[in-house]
């Protein structure tokens, strides 16, 4: 079987070049490109047609969600593993949304790398049991923080959350885990004004974090 | 905390040869990641510039700096005030440094 042809994504020099020591040194990987942020990545693969693109979450100026996006609407052949901080267990739905095959931890040892790079040229799926335990449990968290329901309200029906379109940017932004600045810049509004629709968000849902407020706002289909 | 986890790195990296060469891109690029943590505190966005150090931290098997990273990461989320916690991570960085620069 010819090598598994790789382009490597992420925007931290040391990351960049930890993995592309790590796989170049098997004998089954090529690694054709190496690119820092999401449109250079899309100009990158266009060009070179890897099999598998191991690519950042976060990413600047196009993020690795969107970019998987693209490359899977425009080239759905080549497969996108997603390479995360532990913590952004919040995206692994999203990632899986777009075709995503994969979604890992940034400290995933080379084995484990490689093998979900290897699955998803097979079709398969690799997620790190880490960030699905995670998510299920943020998830379990938002959902025991709704409480019991209003009297009467016995259909298993999700909870009524009316949010304002304002409300509904905010959370979507903060569904892509920017920071109350960042969102600030995004959508043209003073930082305290995001401080208090934040706050308002997590009051009407009833959660108790930003965390909780995004997969709740997925699972009640408020965000995609 | 573990300055640097070595037994980890070792692990995840798979190979001695490999694990050095990207601790000598850390070397090699700290000092840029010491400025880019000053100029977020200058006014840049400072829980984005967190997350990215974080990243980093975790890749390399960093506990101690990926810990106060993460810290300042949660603090900048929250609006709180990240002085400590930047002077607290610019210190782990140069510790980091320190100790692999004699590995």
């Amino acid at each position: 079987m010819p090598p598994l042809r790789v382009v490597i994504v992420d925007d931290h020099p040391v990351i960049l070049h930890g993995l592309r020591g790590m796989l170049s040194d098997l004998e089954d990987f090529e690694v054709v490109g190496a690119a820092s942020s999401g449109r250079e990545a899309l100009e990158m693969v266009e060009a070179l047609r890897p099999d598998v693109v191991l690519m950042d979450v976060r990413l600047p100026d196009l993020n690795g969600l969107e970019a998987t996006r693209r490359i899977k609407e425009s080239m759905p052949e080549i497969e996108v593993v997603l390479i995360t901080v532990s913590d952004s267990e919040l995206y692994l739905v999203e990632a899986l949304r777009w075709g995503a095959s994969g979604y890992l931890t940034k400290d995933s040892s080379r084995d484990l790398i490689a093998d979900a790079l290897r699955s998803a040229r097979r079709g398969g799926t690799l997620l790190s049991t880490t960030l699905v335990q995670k998510a299920f449990g943020a998830l379990a968290r938002a959902t025991a923080s709704l409480g019991s329901p209003p009297a009467g309200d016995d259909n298993g029906l999700p909870p009524l959350v009316e949010l304002t379109p304002r409300e509904l940017d905010v959370l979507r932004q903060v569904s892509l885990g920017r920071s109350n600045r960042a969102i600030c810049h995004e959508l043209s509004l003073a930082e305290v004004t995001v401080k208090k629709h934040v706050q308002s968000i997590l009051g009407k849902m009833g959660v108790k974090d930003r965390t909780q407020a995004a997969l709740l706002g997925v699972r009640l289909g408020l965000i995609d | 905390m573990e300055v640097f986890d070595r037994a980890g790195a070792l692990r995840a990296f798979g190979k001695e040869h490999i694990l050095r060469a990207t601790v000598e891109v850390f070397l090699s690029e700290v000092e840029g990641m010491r400025q880019k943590l000053r100029d977020a505190a200058q006014g840049g966005d400072m829980g984005e510039t967190a997350h990215w150090l974080k990243g980093g931290f975790a890749a390399l098997y960093a506990p101690a700096a990926r810990d106060a990273a993460e810290r300042l990461e949660a603090a900048a989320r929250d609006g709180r005030d990240t002085s400590a916690l930047v002077a607290a991570l610019d210190g782990e960085m140069v510790r980091l440094s320190e100790f692999l620069s004699q590995k």
